[in-house]
């Protein structure tokens, strides 16, 4: 890291001759990132922070100083920010899981010297080619009730009273779970690469010493790519938690139906972009929306240290 | 390493091995099927005619109107696909450029300066990447409707890109000026090259690698974002590509999110809006997997 160029034989600068060597040109070339992180992250944080105690609405003049008031009122009494961090969970954890060990399968299976390795790979990598707005209309067809594929073919095998999908309250959610677990090709891509990079020799050897397949993925594979799949597990989680353009689709932008797919990021924008514009409410569910990802990114840390083995190579 | 083992234990070996290869091959045959039955499905459906699409769920179509629907499709007036398709290429151009500037000039400054405090500085920007979007949003668009910014140019989907906001591409940036052999600057230096001129004629020319990277992350970001046209996009004349598909999805509904969707329109619509995608994903294959495998992002 010692990249000091302007340093010809080691001795020690005045601030005046490091401004000119250094300090001059960090400014000039980094200034736009510094400026950039006071006008897009700072700004906005503490603006959000202060909106967060005020009842401020876009199109109204004045505004209020609430106190935690909007804080309490989202933690005790709404029922709907309630309910959306409720299913905004179960969609991270619940198709965070399946992806998680789909992918990670599916790579170990291709890993294990397959023919046609590129053409399975392209196949799995294939629904990442549909527009992620597109998936949502895509799968609507697939699984409609009535004119959908999926339906016409559990009615084929004998299923009299096929499900309704993303139609009825009571399966939207579960069948959003599903439709989102189809994107296990982008993870599989990952973990493949992570697994290609792990030494033959490791499994000639446990081989010889007669470990049995499923010892040599319990000591050899899982430590190897430990680092992987806790990178994942983080953006998996994240990704689910904030994921907003499926359900935006499929819920007609306000979680239909009856708010059986509204996850926080669109409870979030009906309440802040949509008439009445309530700055300040959804500044405070932001909030709080950002405490639970940091709890549950901490705990994600805590737990790692339990499964992530390091300098293994 | 097969041979040595078979040695070992010949017969129980090889039937065991045989058994786990079928079994492989069927698992990898069987999720092949669930990744092409959503593209099977959607191009039988763009070739079915309306009464077949919207009501009927044959897995072969009994109808082809697959040209009929195209000319419909193209032909309607909300359907503007030109306009949508270089709305959206003008939104990531501006993105894209703005990002591989100011990202790759901060990743040269961080990897080759020093200055007092820098790794508290970069630390402070690294954490950003911890910090979700709906912390931010709110007073972005607070600020681009009280300044009457929010639809003009687009800009507030691309102004963030040109002060280096994306802390990703500034460490990948940085990674790779870090291993930027040394005499070369020197020499450059010696004769009397000025750092702006330095940078930009020896140091980002050898980063193509970083570069090409960004502008494919960012097509795909740009091309499948729905929050942001969501968001800043209400006049038709700025309809990006995330609108194509809507127009016809809610072609013969009124309000309620009820039944009739044409799904062979739909279909056709999303055929199209995939085109470039496909092209870029045909050609550029390899560099796609890697720059996915590196990030892991779907926009």
């Amino acid at each position: 890291m010692k990249r000091d160029v302007g340093l010809l034989q080691p001795r020690k600068l005045s601030f005046r001759q490091n401004f000119h060597r250094n300090y001059k040109h960090f400014l000039i070339f980094g200034g736009m990132a510094i400026l950039g992180f006071f006008l897009f992250y700072f700004y906005p944080i503490i603006r959000t922070f202060i909106l967060s105690l005020t009842n401020k609405s876009l199109y109204e003049g004045t505004s209020e100083f609430v106190g935690l008031e909007n804080y309490m009122y989202a933690i005790t009494q709404d029922t709907m920010f309630a309910k959306s961090i409720q299913q905004s969970l179960i969609f991270a954890v619940v198709s965070g899981v399946f992806v998680l060990i789909t992918s990670l399968v599916l790579a170990m299976l291709l890993n294990s010297k397959v023919k046609m390795l590129g053409a399975f790979r392209t196949i799995y990598f294939l629904p990442f080619i549909i527009p992620s707005f597109a998936v949502g209309a895509v799968y609507k067809n697939l699984l409609n009730p009535a004119t959908g594929l999926i339906n016409n073919i559990l009615t084929a095998f004998g299923v009299s009273d096929p499900p309704l999908w993303y139609a009825s309250p009571s399966s939207a959610l579960f069948t959003m779970i599903l439709i989102s677990s189809f994107g296990f090709g982008v993870k599989m891509v990952v973990f493949l690469a992570a697994l290609q990079e792990i030494p033959e020799e490791y499994y000639e050897v446990a081989e010889l010493e007669g470990a049995s397949k499923w010892q040599q993925f319990y000591k050899i594979t899982l430590p190897m790519i430990s680092p992987i799949i806790f990178f994942n597990v983080i953006l998996i989680t994240i990704d689910g938690l904030r994921s907003f353009s499926l359900a935006f689709v499929m819920g007609n932008g306000s979680g239909w139906p009856s708010n059986s797919t509204l996850l926080f990021p669109i409870y979030m924008f009906m309440t802040a972009f949509n008439t009445p514009f309530r700055l300040g409410y959804a500044a405070a569910m932001a909030w709080l929306f950002f405490l639970i990802i940091l709890g549950l990114t901490l705990v994600q840390f805590a737990l790692s240290k339990f499964y992530v083995k390091k300098d293994l190579r | 390493m097969a041979e040595r083992a078979m040695h070992l234990k010949p017969y129980e070996k090889t039937k065991e091995a045989k058994t786990r290869r079928i079994f492989t091959y069927l698992l990898l045959v069987v999720f092949s099927v669930v990744a092409l039955l959503p593209l099977y499905y959607l191009i039988i459906t763009a070739m079915k005619d309306l009464a077949e699409a919207s009501t009927q769920a044959t897995m072969f179509p009994h109808s082809f109107a697959l040209f009929d629907n195209f000319r419909f499709v193209l032909s309607h007036p909300d359907y503007n696909i030109i306009r949508m398709f270089l709305n959206t290429m003008l939104i990531f151009v501006l993105k894209a450029t703005g990002t591989i500037l100011t990202c790759s000039l901060a990743g040269y400054g961080f990897a080759m300066f020093k200055f007092p405090g820098k790794k508290i500085i970069f630390f402070a920007l690294l954490s950003t990447m911890m910090i979700p979007g709906e912390l931010l949003g709110v007073p972005i668009y607070e600020f681009m409707v009280n300044t009457g910014l929010k639809e003009v140019a687009f800009i507030p989907l691309w102004i963030a890109s040109w002060f280096a906001t994306d802390v990703f591409v500034i460490f990948l940036f940085k990674q790779f000026f870090e291993t930027l052999p040394k005499p070369l600057v020197e020499a450059a230096r010696m004769e009397g090259a000025s750092e702006l001129r330095i940078f930009f004629t020896i140091a980002l020319p050898l980063n193509k690698p970083a570069v090409v990277t960004v502008i494919l992350l960012y097509f795909v970001g740009t091309y499948n974002d729905l929050y942001g046209p969501a968001l800043y996009i209400s006049d038709k004349s700025n309809w990006v590509m995330a609108n194509s598909i809507t127009i016809f999805e809610n072609l013969y509904q009124s309000g309620s999110s009820s039944y009739l969707v044409p799904w062979n329109y739909v279909s056709v619509a999303t055929l199209i809006a995939m085109v470039p995608v496909v092209l870029l994903f045909a050609l550029l294959q390899k560099q796609f997997m890697q720059s996915v495998a590196g990030t892991g992002i779907k926009g």
